[in-house]
């Protein structure tokens, strides 16, 4: 998928369209099979005339609770993130799936994922079809290793057969899942797997490919609650890649601004780009980011 | 390419186990199939799956167990072990 290309005039028809549209609107009462992991086999990020150099984005948001409207928010600021992306060329022709997260243990759909598109009209009517469960259990995580998995081991994109990494972002307000159960990845993925996998074996699988942060909403009720024992659980896991998002309708600037420091642009310059109120949010953001030493040809190393 | 190669708690640790021992001949059997992430491996269609998904996940951490492990992938992709005549003569190897 994804052989179309931004239009302007195209979104903001669209976006007028569906401006009033709230996560509560969102009216599907199970899993659209063409989204299920269990149906479909891959997801394909390839090169076309239009996009020849095709960059990879999986957006991954928890969809558990009341995190259905940081779905929305990412709808509406695809935008956003489309344009900014082209204007500011921070990577070439971005390919944006969206993954919605449960929870493994009681949701009945803890994992759905769109096609990557390279234009945010098509990509935003999928995001419309998800499911917003809005399930969860009270074991203080979400199902964060399941978009891991699932760009690792369901995903064949041109950008990572050439050597160029893609951008993996997740978000909930929770701690992050330390194991992926060999039977989750069976009756959510249908894959048959030798065993469980733990968080920092994921993370280190996908590290060949993707570009991996975690966005830790702070305006979410748990992590509200328990801002410390989140970060420290994220930032012990994955270091200066866990990014505190203190406005979720700055998502979309969040993601561009993580990109272009991973690409290698200076963070405090990034942070001066964008105006009023989204600096603050953006700098917030990507404050922690630091730089220490380069991998050759394979960008900034941030641990 | 060998850091690249260690877990996470491994680089930060700066102490080396078995770990990478067993991450190495993973990276060994993707490189042979010409992508040494392992990640470009997934669309292709001339190579048995269960062998390309064992050298694209992690290894278990044991010696023992990985062995076992890439003996099911074999089976799984080749069927069981069996003798077969390679018609391939000396002037084929030493042209």
């Amino acid at each position: 998928m994804g052989y179309h290309r931004y239009d302007a005039d195209t979104w903001s028809t669209y976006a007028t369209a569906t401006a009033t549209k709230t996560h509560r609107d969102y009216g599907r009462t199970s899993i659209l099979p063409a989204f299920d992991p269990t149906v479909f086999g891959m997801r394909e990020s390839r090169k076309s005339g239009l996009n020849p150099n095709p960059t990879p984005f999986i957006a991954a948001l928890d969809v558990t609770g009341s995190m259905g409207r940081v779905v929305e928010a990412m709808r509406k600021g695809l935008g956003t993130l489309f344009e900014q992306i082209i204007t500011r060329a921070v990577i070439p022709d971005p390919h944006v799936l969206a993954v919605a997260i449960g929870d493994f243990e009681v949701d009945r759909a803890p994992i759905q994922a769109t096609q990557f598109e390279s234009e945010p009209v098509t990509i935003g009517k999928q995001v419309e079809e998800l499911w917003l469960e809005r399930g969860g259990g009270g074991n203080d995580f979400e199902g964060y290793l399941g978009p891991l998995y699932f760009a690792a081991m369901r995903t064949d994109c041109d950008a990572i057969r050439e050597g160029r990494k893609g951008f993996l972002f997740t978000a909930g307000d929770e701690e992050p899942q330390i194991v992926l159960r060999k039977s989750s990845v069976k009756r959510f993925f249908g894959d048959d797997i030798q065993r469980d996998l733990t968080a920092e074996e994921l993370i280190s699988l996908i590290s060949r490919g993707w570009e991996y942060f975690h966005l830790m909403v702070t305006e979410g009720s748990h992590m509200r609650a328990h801002p410390d024992r989140v970060t420290k659980a994220w930032t012990d896991l994955i270091g200066q890649r866990a990014l505190p998002l203190t406005d979720h309708t700055r998502m979309a600037e969040v993601i561009i601004s993580a990109a272009e420091v991973a690409s290698g642009h200076d963070r405090d310059a990034v942070a001066k780009s964008w105006s009023g109120s989204t600096s603050l949010v953006v700098r917030s953001a990507i404050n922690g980011l630091t730089i220490n030493g380069r991998r050759a040809g394979k960008g900034p190393r941030f641990i | 390419m060998t850091y690249a190669l260690m877990p996470r708690s491994m680089a930060t640790s700066k102490r080396a186990d078995i770990r990478l021992d067993l991450e190495s001949i993973r990276a060994v059997g993707r490189t042979i199939l010409g992508d040494s992430t392992g990640l470009g491996l997934v669309g292709r269609e001339d190579l048995p799956k269960p062998m390309t998904n064992f050298l694209r996940l992690p290894s278990s951490g044991s010696a023992i167990e990985d062995y076992r492990a890439w003996g099911k992938a074999l089976k799984d992709s080749f069927g069981p072990r069996r003798f077969m005549e390679l018609p391939i003569s000396s002037r084929d190897v030493y042209p």
